[in-house]
């Protein structure tokens, strides 16, 4: 994805969009909560938590970024 | 001389908070000054505000307990917690542009303009009041939690209860002084010392490099009064495998 692709409003509330629900269903769908919880697994119950914060971790700071690149690609749209 | 030690680093914490509140101190202008603390804080401290709201009551209590009982899965709350920031990203703009815009001090205020009711604004600021209530007993009993286990067993649940609500009490002295602009402020002081001072403790005490075990020997549970059996597990931890 390029800067220019990212400046346009219709691909960043896309995305922003499509990270929001990765992160719904990283942290409120049940049957993960109970695949990992039921495993008998311990890394994989442990990576679920761990993973799981991680990538909503991660998402924020994507989205901050789309968000910032929005935000620069306006400003030029007003000075041009 | 456990409690000695356990009390007055609660004392010497409350200090130490009162200090810079007291040298940090502003006269509020105006209700806007003193209800949102004139819109004057920055990211750091509202992050320090957020995590020290929600981290030391429900997680490191309540859901640490919880996944004690329960197992790990008791742990949910952590994503669920951070699911709670993603969405502040997509309302914290908006939220803050129509505060600013229609100097907005609550968030019944803010619910009532936006719907152009004045139900809504009552039936927001009752839902805020009544909700408030099992999260302030849940937080009296922790605070009494705190002070019992201090204590090291020598005060009784319910003195500890009396003991913390009395300190609940003197530590609202500053926040209706000072309003909004005094909870920012202990709020970075408390994640200091949380995050900064409690994260070298813990590295110590699991690394063994403190003295320790005599205290924790001679620990005894709240309610029984009796030495622990129970065999300590930062003795059970040699500076070695750190």
């Amino acid at each position: 994805m390029t800067p220019t692709q990212l400046r346009s409003a219709r691909t960043r509330r896309r995305l922003l969009a499509a990270l929001l629900i990765v992160d719904g269903i990283v942290t409120l769908c049940p049957p993960l909560y109970w695949a990992a919880g039921s495993s008998g697994s311990r890394p994989l119950t442990l990576g679920y938590f761990i993973g799981g914060s991680l990538i909503v971790l991660l998402s924020l700071f994507v989205m901050s970024r789309i968000d910032s690149a929005g935000d620069r690609g306006s400003e030029t749209d007003v000075v041009s | 001389m456990t409690m000695f030690i356990g009390y007055g680093t609660i004392a010497l914490f409350f200090a130490t908070v009162i200090v810079v509140l007291e040298r940090s101190k502003r006269q509020s202008a105006n209700f806007t000054d003193y209800a949102v603390a004139g819109r004057a804080f920055g990211s750091w401290y509202q992050t320090m505000s957020f995590l020290n709201t929600w981290l030391p009551g429900t997680i490191f209590i309540s859901f640490a307990g919880l996944a004690a009982g329960t197992g790990v899965l008791g742990f949910y709350y952590l994503p669920y917690s951070l699911l709670a920031v993603v969405l502040m990203f997509f309302m914290a703009q908006r939220v803050h542009d129509w505060g600013r815009g229609f100097d907005l001090r609550t968030q019944a205020e803010f619910l009532g303009m936006r719907y152009h009711s004045r139900l809504v604004r009552m039936v927001a600021a009752l839902i805020g009041v009544v909700s408030s209530f099992p999260w302030m007993i849940l937080g009296m009993q922790s605070l009494g939690l705190v002070f019992s286990y201090l204590s090291f067993g020598r005060i009784s649940a319910v003195t500890a209860i009396i003991i913390g609500v009395a300190v609940l009490a003197a530590r609202q002295v500053w926040t209706v002084r000072m309003g909004m602009r005094g909870v920012v402020i202990s709020d970075m002081v408390q994640g200091i010392v949380a995050y900064g001072v409690g994260l070298c403790v813990i590295l110590g005490l699991l690394c063994g490099y403190w003295p320790t075990a005599t205290a924790w020997a001679t620990y005894r549970t709240p309610t029984s009064r009796s030495p622990a059996r129970a065999v300590s597990p930062v003795r059970s931890i040699s500076p070695r495998s750190c």
